[in-house]
This record gives C-alpha cells, structure tokens and sequence, in this order.
C-alpha cells in the first residue's frame, strides 16, 4: 500500500463518518460543521484526482461560500437553546433502511458492471485549458453555458433579494 | 512527488500551530474567577448570552458576496486565456460582467448594499 | 499512480455519500438541516461527474465542466433556499416542516 492509496483510504473514512454525522448530530450549528468538513474532503478527493481547480473551486464556493451562508441563516433562524427535535427510532430506522435498500441495489450494479476504464491518452488539465474551453464556441466550447450561468446568477440575485428583503410595513422582528 | 510536500505542510502547520496552544496551555498560570469571562471588565454587565439573533442584512450580504465569487471562479480561467483568443473572449466576458451588473444594480437600488 | 485505485471504490463512496444525503432528508424536520442533504446528495452527484470524467474520458472535459456549472448552480440554489427560509421564519416564527402545512398566504 503506497502513499496515494493511503491518501484516498483516509479521505473516503472522513467523507463516509462526517457525511453520516451530518444527518445524525443533534446540533444543528455542529451540522454545519460536519458538512464543511465533508466538502474540504471532496476537495481533496478532487486533488487526488489531479483537477486542482476543481478543487480550488471546491474550496472557494461550497466550502467557503455555501457553508457561510447556510452558518448565516443558522444564526438568523435558531437560538442556541432551541435543541433540535430529537427523532424517534423507528424513523430513524426507515430512513436508513430506505437509504441502504437504495445504496445496496445501487453498489451492486456498480460491482458488477463491466467499466471500460482502458484509459485513452491523458489530457492536462490546467487553467489554460478549462479557459480555452470555456470561451470558445465552437466544438466542445461552453461558452453558452457560461453566459447562461450569468443569467441564472442574476435570477438567483434578484429574487432572493426581493423574498429576504424585510418589507417597510412590519419591522418587528429580524 | 507534490502531494507529499503538500501532505508535509500541512501535517507541519498543524504540529506548530497546535504545539503553540498546547505548549501554553501546561506553562500557563491557571486561576478562574466569574469576572474574567465577561466581555468588558467595566462599563455595563453583561445580559443574555451571545446567541442572538442576527440582522438579516448579514444574509443580504453573504448572498452578494456568494454571487460574486462564483463570477471570480470563471474569471479565473478566462483571464488565463485573454490574451490568446482575444476578441470573442473580451465580447463574452463584457456581456457576464452586465448581466451582473444588473444584479449590483438591483441590490443597490433596493438599498440591500445600505446597514440599517 | 493516477490509476491505482478502481473507478468503483469512488462510485461505492459517492453512493454512500449520496444516500446518507437520502436518510437525511427522511429524518430531518428542521428546513436548514433538509438543506444540507441536499447539498450532500449534489455533491456526491459531483464526484461522480469527475470521476467518470477521469477514468473513462480522460481526453475530454465534458464532466469536468459539468460539475464546475453544478457548483454555480448549487450556489444559486442555497442562496434562493436560504432566502426562502428567512421568509417562512418571519411568517410562522419556526422552520420545521411539520408545522409550516398551511399555503393561505
């Protein structure tokens, strides 16, 4: 066992024990802790998997954007007091025996599928490459995505701003 | 190989930032008192405890600071290439940037950027 | 080094990643928590779309762009959601989701 494979044993351990934290925990806030820590290792797995801008992607916007603001509206939703709501056994057992009749069916096929993995000559994947791709638009270009991401990024604006936004008439609380 | 080196730094950053606060921790003087753990040690004593609830402006601004990072994301990349390709990618970056600005625009003039 | 380890160790542990998101949303009630296995099941969605982007198509980067979009995508949605949830806590001064069952508004 060498040192690559250590490295993926140890962040597939800390993606499967945080991301079952993540919906056991009882504390909402340690929730929300469990969650980044997941996502800092999806990162990681990104970097094993040698796309490092994935990864610093990964980093900027899921872990350092996503997690703030789902910490923000924690802190705009709860007080510390408020525990959550413990859940009770037997819907905790269906819950995850559902999940694991789904995960059961879905490793075996996963096993037992014949992956054609011959690999096919390596292309760099560097950010001059991901920029090339992303401007162009012709074959394999996204640059239509690209613009279209602006738009939905403008909805997503717009439209949280208009539903957050306190209207002036109550004002009472937050 | 990098991923080594990068595995060393941050065992490395760990040890030393760690081996700070433990080493403090056994040659420090230990002593409590109630007062110590308040926020001021004059001027007005503290109520309730810090978990209150939050402005919502605090949201509005984590959301236009959300938005804004996924533009730097795909700017990164782009800037990689401008000098390459130039015009198309300067036409395509012109129309992205005022498709957002619209957005700026829109927040400003529904005063989220202002702290009430 | 790349090629070690089998394409089906990450798909078994994007599918445990996924379906722990699954569980989550069954037994939580609280919006916030909902939320975050949502995000858990959009992320192993990711993994997927890079891993098969690596080991299958290594000569492409369809997957690769697919999951930087979802990323953005992913954002957006939180940030609507978030938005959302503020709102229903304003409305009805809680965010579990058997409480909030009327639509009169």
């Amino acid at each position: 066992m060498n040192f690559h494979e250590t490295f993926f044993i140890l962040l597939a351990a800390i993606i499967m024990i945080f991301s079952v934290l993540v919906v056991t925990t009882d504390k909402i806030l340690r929730a929300a802790t469990y969650l980044l820590f997941v996502l800092l290792a999806t990162a990681g797995l990104y970097y094993w998997l040698q796309y490092e801008f994935m990864a610093a992607v990964q980093v900027a916007l899921y872990a350092g954007g996503i997690v703030v603001l789902i910490v923000f509206s924690v802190l705009l939703t709860h007080q510390i007091h408020h525990k959550l709501v413990s859940i009770t056994l037997t819907r905790k057992l269906l819950a995850f025996g559902i999940a694991g009749l789904g995960a059961l069916v879905s490793i075996v096929t996963i096993v037992n599928y014949d992956f054609n993995t011959a690999p096919a000559e390596a292309m760099k994947v560097d950010v001059r490459q991901i920029g090339l791709h992303l401007v162009n638009t012709g074959h394999n270009g996204f640059a239509l995505p690209f613009e279209v991401v602006s738009i939905l990024l403008l909805a997503a604006l717009i439209g949280a701003i208009t539903i957050a936004k306190k209207e002036e008439s109550n004002s009472d609380n937050i | 190989m990098q991923s080594e080196l990068l595995v060393l730094f941050f065992v490395l950053g760990l040890i030393l930032s760690g081996g700070a606060i433990v080493f403090s921790y056994f040659i420090m003087p230990h002593s409590f008192n109630a007062t110590k753990v308040e926020a001021y040690e004059c001027g007005i004593p503290s109520k309730n405890n810090s978990w209150s609830q939050f402005n919502v402006g605090y949201y509005l601004f984590a959301l236009i600071y959300l938005v804004f990072d996924v533009e730097i994301v795909f700017i990164f990349p782009w800037g990689e290439v401008l000098k390459e390709v130039g015009k198309p990618a300067l036409v395509e970056i012109l129309i992205f940037f005022f498709v957002l600005a619209l957005g700026l625009a829109y927040a400003w003039k529904k005063k989220a950027l202002k702290w009430e | 080094m790349l090629y070690t380890i089998s394409i089906k160790y990450f798909l078994i542990l994007s599918t445990l990643m996924f379906f722990s998101g699954v569980a989550g949303f069954i037994i939580r009630k609280n919006l916030i928590t909902i939320l975050m296995s949502v995000e858990l099941m959009l992320n192993a969605v990711n993994i997927n779309f890079l891993v098969f982007n690596r080991y299958l198509y290594p000569d492409q980067l369809q997957g690769h762009f697919f999951s930087l979009f979802i990323v953005a995508i992913a954002a957006a949605e939180a940030s609507v959601a978030i938005a959302l949830i503020i709102n229903i806590y304003r409305r009805f001064n809680t965010i579990m989701v058997n409480k909030v069952d009327e639509m009169k508004y």
